[in-house]
């Protein structure tokens, strides 16, 4: 039976690879425990921008919504990755066909240098959770390798 | 060389003892230990009656001093010795320089070392050597003298850390915790950088003098002598403060854009995971001198805040002015290699420059950010230049 497609980008999308992520406790616990609330953000979809609230806490991701641009205040992230359709769109085929990033479409890769992907926050300490913990988020985008993803 | 006393002579003497002749006499009976009340009741026990739930990550600091009813002193009581423990009438008293809490702490300490044990890992084990692949011979050597420049910034908080962490009140463990912990992070990134300059054929490249530009040796400053001499013999009232700025602040955040900037240049999930597992470390370490500031910025009797903050203005704009810590995006055997790694090949040399230019303007700007944080405002006040130099 085929895998049905999962939609980028979309809360079941994130939900997804929340999934893979709780199901696979040895491999994250082996990277380090992770606490942090995140922001995705898809700008430039068809359905303009797109903002995915994710919380993680220990090994698991426990939470995922979708925030209009108002909630994400009320949100309180530590940090939001930001980055245009065409980009993740990118980075996730990338990721398809590789089983993981390729050298040139890792999360540090793509936001360092504020473009095609940004990384901020309203305080620089919280914005440097992205990179204490990096290794995990990598992991977790990574998990979208074993979904089918379809692009609206 | 003879001795003063022989094993006969010593036997008795052990003998004498008067816990030991209670126990030859058969008296079992437990001492104060057993019998005192805790403190809080006037006794020598320390203190009771502790609890609380581990949380999903296991038992963690934060959580228990959260729960304990007891805070943290604001002085340090010392002793070697838990911060609530009793102590003996007679128990040696010691003279720890950084005995206030405030001299020492940070916002953020119990969850950061606790994130640090969480992420330890092993240059040895978790790197996929096996995924290094061999580079064109230019990028190869680009990418040892690089990390031969790395191998050499690592041995500057291996080397100073120690001195301030013997001088920490125990009273304040969790302080010594994470800088142990840093410690061991610091000699891991030295031993992974070891490793990796032999393991794809190339070798050690030159030694960069990366680490004068981060104790400030005023040979390597770009102000003028009088005032570089000045700089370096900052009050050492503040020695720790100022090195929190020095080191942890700006020295280790241009150190992390370093790590940053390798995770970005890597070609091969080696490469990439090595400066990404470094990057997580770095990025504590920042975090925690930053927090550290704050911390004492906020908390330091007026006079002596208004007099730190003061301080560290002077000690950032003289930073700032002389090129240390930002000095290591002005070293030649860094930069160079750096330019040639982001060009992808000698023929592409411009462009890889543009890359490092880019990177500039990122780093200051995050610098400026975290000294916001840091209760240190340098918005409009820092000498860098916003724009590469260059
Ligand atoms: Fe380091
Ligand atoms: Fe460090």
């Amino acid at each position: 039976m085929a895998n049905q497609k999962v939609e980028f980008p979309s809360t079941q999308w994130f939900q997804a690879l929340a999934a893979r992520m709780n199901e696979q406790r040895a491999k994250y616990q082996n990277f380090g425990f992770v606490t942090a609330r995140a922001v995705f953000r898809v700008t430039a979809t068809a359905a303009g921008n797109r903002n995915f609230g994710l919380v993680f806490d220990g090994f698991e991701c426990l939470e995922v919504r979708e925030l209009t641009d108002g909630e994400i205040a009320q949100f309180d992230p530590d940090w939001t990755m930001e980055g245009d359709y065409a980009t993740w769109k990118e980075m996730v085929q990338n990721i398809k066909a590789h089983g993981e990033a390729d050298p040139d479409h890792t999360l540090n890769r793509l936001c360092l240098l504020g473009h095609p992907f940004r990384v901020h926050g309203e305080d620089q300490t919280r914005v440097d959770v992205f990179y204490r913990q990096l290794f995990s988020f990598q992991a977790f985008i990574d998990e979208s390798a074993a979904v089918e993803t379809s692009f609206a | 060389m003879s001795m003063a006393i022989d094993k006969k002579q010593s036997v008795e003497r052990l003998k004498a003892l008067p816990q030991v002749q209670r126990w030859r006499e058969g008296n079992y009976e437990p001492g104060a230990w057993f019998t005192s009340k805790p403190a809080e009741e006037g006794g020598i026990w320390g203190s009771w009656g502790h609890r609380f739930q581990p949380n999903r990550r296991g038992v963690s600091l934060v959580e228990l001093n959260r729960a304990d009813r007891h805070p943290i002193p604001t002085e340090g009581l010392g002793l070697l010795a838990d911060r609530e423990a009793g102590a003996e009438p007679d128990a040696p008293r010691y003279d720890y320089p950084l005995r206030e809490k405030y001299q020492v702490w940070s916002y953020n300490v119990e969850s950061l070392y606790e994130e640090a044990m969480s992420r330890q890992w092993s240059a040895t084990r978790d790197i996929p050597w096996d995924k290094l692949a061999p580079l064109p011979e230019d990028q190869e050597r680009a990418l040892c003298q690089f990390v031969s420049f790395l191998h050499t910034v690592e041995f500057v908080p291996g080397d100073t850390l120690p001195f301030y962490m013997a001088r920490v009140d125990p009273s304040f463990s969790e302080v010594r915790l994470f800088m142990s912990s840093q410690c061991a992070d610091e000699a891991r990134h030295m031993e992974v950088f070891g490793k990796r300059m032999y393991a794809n054929g190339g070798g050690p490249g030159m030694e960069p003098g990366a680490e004068a530009l981060l104790l400030f040796d005023p040979r390597k400053s770009v102000l003028p002598q009088e005032i570089a001499k000045t700089v370096s013999n900052v009050n050492p009232t503040w020695d720790f403060l100022a090195y929190s700025y020095f080191v942890q602040m700006i020295g280790e955040a241009v150190v992390l854009d370093f790590f940053r900037f390798g995770e970005f240049l890597g070609r091969n999930p080696c490469d990439k995971e090595m400066f990404r597992r470094i990057m997580q470390d770095e990025a504590r370490h920042v975090s925690f001198g930053t927090m550290r500031i704050k911390y004492y910025l906020d908390n330091a009797p007026r006079r002596e805040r208004e007099e730190a903050s003061e301080m560290l203005h002077f000690l950032a704009s003289a930073c700032e002015a002389s090129g240390t810590g930002f000095g290591l995006l002005l070293q030649p055997s860094a930069i160079e290699p750096f330019a040639l790694l982001a060009a992808g090949s000698l023929g592409n040399l411009d462009k890889g420059w543009d890359v490092v230019r880019e990177f500039w303007a990122t780093a200051v700007e995050e610098y400026i950010n975290r000294c916001e944080r840091a209760g240190l405002p340098r918005r409009g006040r820092c000498m860098l230049p916003e724009e590469a130099p260059f």
